[in-house]
């Protein structure tokens, strides 16, 4: 009798348990990015609604932050990149971290209002892993082999449904069993990216487990040994592992790395977006000008890295800070 | 009090009028309980007209208004390619075949510029993107191409920038000032709004041959371009674009690929269109012949199929359009007829890619040829005009007709149709005037028939029933199927009452008729706090401790739900060979030895469990779920054991009993308990015999239970959830039909103990049915629990919007789908009114459920007054 408590356990931990750092070592922010210095006066309350996959980041750059100006409260709140665009609408929150661009209705809601476009600031780079459980043998998985594990439409043009591990062309014991398929809610950028990158703009077969949050999806590929899910790879954890990938059949599989994000040869690497209402030509208030500024900051970056997500790079940062007017 | 009256019999008499103190509380609490009653109405309905008012608008019609007409812009001879508006409704585009692009301004028709795009130079061929910002193509005679994006300059200015004109502005107005419109926006600041031309330079495709039809697409996979020559060449090209962010450097990378097409009698095809994905080149002539190449390999491209997309000789293709995401072919026809064409996988498909067309939707617009055709930028709305100046607008998915107009402007043809970026005008060229209609449809995808019947989405085989609400892109074909939420409501609730009612109703009978009252003064509030659990720690635990756990020991699981009751039943009969001093000594502790035969019935499953797997499921339970190995016998066997132990249990007590009891009268107690003991055990092995007796005929047959209610097993399934949700409605039934039990007279029973029956016959013959208005009350209120349970599902059940009943897999159910995703509807979005109607269906299921259960209450008490 194979009775695994000590696993349940340990997957109960998980649940409590940030993955903060799993792969801080090998990032090094860009030399060139401005050390943040703190300016006088700051003080008010931040609130934040939107992304899952930003949360710890966001509650990173609000501890740093608030190191500088203990008087600034922040509250954060992170149930998928869908619920920013009405709360940035409705003006319960001055920030909205999303996972993915705004889509052209949410903007279009967001300009009914105002009168003008939100701005979406670029503050980090994802790269969208694949998790599987830490035993499984699987060497890496195209593009088309996912859109056919996870899709019932097929839009990759995979032959064939996926639905055993043999199919993916794992052998002996698992090719028989049957792939567990764990995916985000449909409020979750992640969701709605992947359905467009892996899936091809594809429908998701209906028995993807839909998890509340990024965390567990990556303790379900722990504890389901049989289970292929995909999430940001700040969530990475030990018990999981994340499959190379490639873009199609007979390209070579490119693993995880910060290199391969920078260099665009990962397929599913993307920008985590802060949203904000910025009134073109206007100035924005000390509070959010700051916030932002220490967001592209030398320690602002280095708390992406913490978090297993990749720093901008300066340009990138200038950009960013030019589209909200700081100079 | 007064002199007469006074008492004469020694005791003070009793006034006999009710006192005015009396007489006010009855009042007062009369006043009230109306109060309370009527405000409690009062309140459910309220919550029903509020959920009915945010639903309604669902359903009401679209409006489409002329805005009046625009200008006579389009004089002349020349054609119009493409018409567009901007995003805000007040600039208008359009180009005509030599190159020259006019805007204007809606409302006015007040020309603001005339440009051309190409220098001079007229294109043989367009393609044209639709959206705010437009991709365009000219292919020209000389094989070359130049592309171009037709986009808008917008800027926005503070008061004192704005020019003189402008200032006078009330919100909403538009006036024109050189080639730009003014607004003055909400925030009270000037947009300018202007339209902007780039143009690349030409490029020369492949060997510099004449071109006659261009197409473009870009997707993730990059930009793809399709040209055909005029000597019937098909030209592909992919360019795809990686950039480092470090370098900021790009790497491109081009792919391309040449086919010589096929020509019936040298035609040259009407129409080129490139799939969205670049995965499909669509060649189209003018008589419905279509092509489809196959070019997921660009270098390659190969035929995929030729059918014909209108019957008939004399009917001719006189518009094309394809859907948002360009995956549809929007074909309308000299009939008028517009048909819907898109790729699905068959099973069995005879292309070499697996794929193809199908009609997905017809939409009939008139008896007149369609003459234009238009799809939105952001849905799947789409407008067709015919020659008989009418203009339609339809949802796809839903084919409702959302509104029917005519131009004003007599009967000439609509010659051309645009659908504003954000849906909300359409434009369209009738004869050589531009028209402008404001349409306000905010909810144009759903109707009775596309929530409640299947419908035939993008891709799929067939018409079907699916909830996808939302995505992350626009040309995401929302799935609004609420049938799929509400099976998932009624399998958690069957499943969780089948574990749940029947534990509940047996507990209860159990306390109230069997238990001492000192040990269940102790019971009864133990399981009553089990109902102070919060369900959001039964879902946790049922997530993370339970359903992996199960999944590690599905076979012993299964084992359990025999070996338990086995142990209990053969508990019984041990006790019985006790002897009668002994007996009459251990009466009160008969809990206790209860409560050991169940740890031994779990024992003996653990025991068991591999073996019944090797016996039953061909060594692993869930190859065999998934239908890979093993014979039907065994899953037959775990639906026929309960049967067949009721069939026994009936055939014992009406066959073997009576004669048993004649033949060994006079036995001594012990002796009996050993023959009841015998009897037991072969009976069981008779129930296991019959069992496996008809399982292996049924399986013999052909007939497999797999794929109906077992199938392929799921870590997050039905069982977990019926057991974690029967243990939150297990306390609730088991309170109130413990009740309804003790509130059964105490004559009854004594009665008929007094008469000689025993006390199990006694709780079954005359309390159970005395009570039986209450025991269903119970099972009722543990139903509406269950319907409506939220947090156990959503943790524990995977939120899979599957439809079967098989145990060992997830569903979604309403309540659990309105707690995902409220917090992401934009609010009086169609997906956030589509909630609120999952919220009015739950309601709708449990006012039904309650209904009925009132009227069975009723008839059951009627019967039990009668007594």
């Amino acid at each position: 009798m194979k009775r695994n408590l000590g696993g349940c356990w340990c997957a109960v931990a998980a649940w409590f348990l940030i993955p903060v750092g799993a792969w801080a070592q090998a990032v090094q922010v860009d030399p060139e990015l401005p050390a943040y210095k703190p300016v006088q006066g700051i003080s008010g309350t931040l609130k934040s609604i939107g992304s899952d996959t930003m949360n710890n980041e966001m509650a990173l750059w609000a501890e740093g932050f608030k190191r500088f100006y203990p008087n600034v409260k922040i509250e954060i709140e992170g149930k998928g990149s869908s619920t920013a665009p009405p709360a940035l609408v409705s003006g319960t929150a001055q920030f909205g971290p999303m996972s993915r661009p705004m889509k052209d209705e949410e903007i279009a809601a967001f300009e009914g209002k105002y009168g003008y476009k939100p701005v979406g600031l670029a503050t980090s780079i994802d790269m969208l892993a694949v998790y599987v459980n830490k035993d499984n043998p699987v060497k890496g998985l195209t593009l088309p082999q996912i859109d056919a594990v996870f899709s019932k439409t097929r839009k990759g043009g995979f032959p064939r449904d996926i639905s055993n591990w043999g199919g993916v062309g794992l052998t002996g014991a698992w090719a028989s069993q049957p792939i567990s398929l764990y995916g985000r809610n449909s409020a979750s950028g992640t969701y709605g990216y992947f359905k467009e990158h892996a899936l091809f703009k594809g429908d998701y077969k209906d028995s993807v487990k839909e998890q509340p949050g990024s965390s567990s999806v990556v303790q379900a590929c722990a504890s389901d040994r049989y289970a292929i899910g995909y999430s940001g790879i700040g969530y990475k954890t030990a018990d999981v592992r994340a499959v190379p990938l490639a873009t199609e059949e007979g390209e070579a599989f490119v693993e995880a790395t910060p290199d391969n994000a920078y260099t665009g040869e990962y397929p599913l690497a993307r920008f985590l977006f802060a949203y904000t209402n910025y009134k073109p030509g206007s100035k924005l208030d000390p509070l959010r000008r700051e916030f932002i500024k220490y967001i592209f900051s030398k320690q602002g970056q280095q708390d992406v890295v913490k978090d297993g997500y990749y720093p901008v790079p300066a340009a990138i940062a200038k950009d960013q800070l030019k589209s909200v007017g700081i100079e | 009090m007064p002199e007469a009256i006074q008492p004469t019999a020694g005791r003070p008499r009793r006034s006999r009028q009710t006192r005015r103190a009396v007489r006010w509380a009855d009042a007062v609490a009369r006043a009230l309980i109306t109060l309370g009653g009527v405000g409690t109405i009062l309140a459910v309905s309220l919550v029903c007209v509020f959920l009915v008012w945010v639903v309604v608008p669902l359903f009401l019609p679209a409006s489409v208004q002329s805005a009046g007409d625009v200008s006579a812009t389009a004089s002349g001879s020349l054609q119009v390619v493409r018409i567009g508006v901007d995003e805000y409704r007040s600039l208008g585009w359009l180009v005509r075949d030599n190159g020259q692009l006019t805007t204007c301004q809606i409302g006015t028709g007040r020309i603001l510029q005339q440009t051309e795009l190409f220098r001079g130079r007229s294109p043989v061929a367009w393609s044209f993107s639709s959206g705010e910002g437009v991709e365009l193509a000219g292919a020209f005679a000389d094989g070359t191409v130049q592309l171009g994006r037709l986009g808008f300059s917008t800027s926005f200015l503070d008061r004192q920038d704005a020019p003189e004109e402008v200032r006078s502005l009330e919100a909403g107005e538009t006036r024109a000032v050189g080639q730009a419109i003014f607004e003055l926006t909400p925030e009270g600041q000037y947009r300018r709004q202007q339209v902007l031309v780039q143009v690349e330079e030409p490029v020369r495709v492949g060997r510099g041959e004449p071109l006659a039809l261009i197409d473009q697409s870009n997707s993730s996979r990059g930009s793809m371009f399709a040209v055909v020559t005029r000597s019937g060449e098909l030209h592909v090209a992919q360019v795809t674009k990686k950039k480092n962010l470090l370098t900021g450097k790009e790497t491109t990378r081009l792919r391309e690929g040449t086919l010589q097409l096929d020509l019936p009698q040298g035609q040259l095809p009407k129409y080129l269109r490139l799939a969205g994905l670049g995965d499909a080149v669509f060649l189209l002539w003018e008589d419905g012949r279509l092509v489809r190449y196959d070019t997921r390999d660009i270098e390659r491209p190969v035929l995929a199929e030729e059918l014909d997309l209108v019957e008939g000789l004399e009917v001719r293709v006189t518009a094309l359009e394809m859907l948002i995401g360009k995956t549809s072919l929007v074909c309308g026809d000299s009939t008028g007829r517009v048909r819907i064409w898109f790729r699905i996988k068959p099973e069995r498909a005879e292309t070499p890619d697996g794929s193809t067309l199908v009609v997905g939707h017809e939409l009939r617009v008139g008896a007149a040829p369609v003459t234009s055709l238009a799809a939105s930028s952001r849905s799947r709305l789409l407008a067709a005009g015919d020659a008989g100046g009418h203009v339609r607008l339809f949802h796809v998915t839903s084919e409702r007709v959302l509104a029917e107009t005519q131009a004003d402007s007599g009967a000439a043809g609509v010659a051309a149709l645009s659908i504003a970026p954000q849906d909300d005008g359409l434009l369209g060229l009738v004869g050589s005037r531009l028209a402008f209609w404001s349409v306000d449809a905010p909810h144009p995808e759903t109707t009775l028939a596309s929530v409640f019947a299947p419908v035939w989405y993008e891709g799929y085989n067939e018409p079907e029933q699916v909830w996808q609400s939302s995505s992350g892109t626009d040309d995401f074909e929302k799935k609004f199927g609420l049938i799929p939420l509400v099976f998932g409501t009624l399998k958690a609730t069957l499943y969780s009452m089948l574990f749940g009612a029947p534990l509940a109703l047996l507990a209860a009978i159990y306390s109230s008729e069997f238990l001492r009252p000192r040990t269940k003064a102790v019971v009864k509030p133990t399981i009553e706090i089990m109902a102070s659990l919060p369900s959001v720690v039964l879902g946790f635990l049922a997530a993370l401790v339970f359903a992996p756990l199960v999944e590690e020991i599905v076979p012993e699981t299964l084992t359990a739900f025999l070996t338990i009751p086995f142990a209990m039943l053969l508990g019984g009969h041990l006790w019985q060979l006790l002897p009668t001093r002994a007996a009459v000594l251990a009466q009160p502790y008969r809990l206790g030895g209860v409560l050991v035969t169940i740890p031994l019935g779990v024992a003996l499953a653990g025991w068991l469990g591999s073996d019944v797997e090797r016996w039953l499921f061909a060594g692993d339970i869930k190859a065999w779920l998934d239908g890979q190995i093993g014979s039907a016998a065994g899953g037959w066997m775990l639906f026929l054991l309960p049967l067949s132990c009721v069939t026994m249990a009936v055939l014992v007590s009406t066959y073997v009993t009576p004669r048993l009891r004649a033949w060994c009268g006079g036995w001594s107690r012990t002796q009996f308990a050993v023959l009841d003991l015998a009897k037991f055990l072969a009976g069981c092995a008779a129930t296991l015999g019959l069992a496996y007796a008809v399982s292996a005929g049924l399986a013999a047959v052909g007939w497999d239970p797999r794929g109906s209610f077992v199938d392929t097993y799921v870590q997050r399934n039905a069982l977990v959830v019926g057991f974690i949700m029967g243990f939150a409605v297990i306390p609730i039934v088991y309170t109130i039909s413990d009740d309804a039990l003790s509130a059964v007279p105490e004559s009854l029973r004594a009665g008929s103990l007094g008469a000689g029956a025993t006390p199990w016959q006694t709780a079954i013959r005359v309390v159970v049915p005395t009570a039986m208005s209450g025991l269903f009350s119970a099972l009722m209120i543990g139903l509406g629990r269950a319907v409506g349970e939220t947090m156990i599902v959503l943790m524990a059940a995977g939120n899979t919007p599957v439809m079967e009943w098989n145990v060992f897999n997830g569903f979604r159910t309403l309540s659990a789908n309105i707690a995902v995703e409220l917090p992401e509807a934009v609010i009086n979005s169609t997906h956030y009114r589509m909630l609120f109607l999952a919220a009015l269906t739950l309601f709708a299921i449990t006012f039904v459920v309650n209904t009925v259960a009132e009227l069975v209450r009723l008839r059951f008490r009627k019967r039990a007054f009668q007594l």
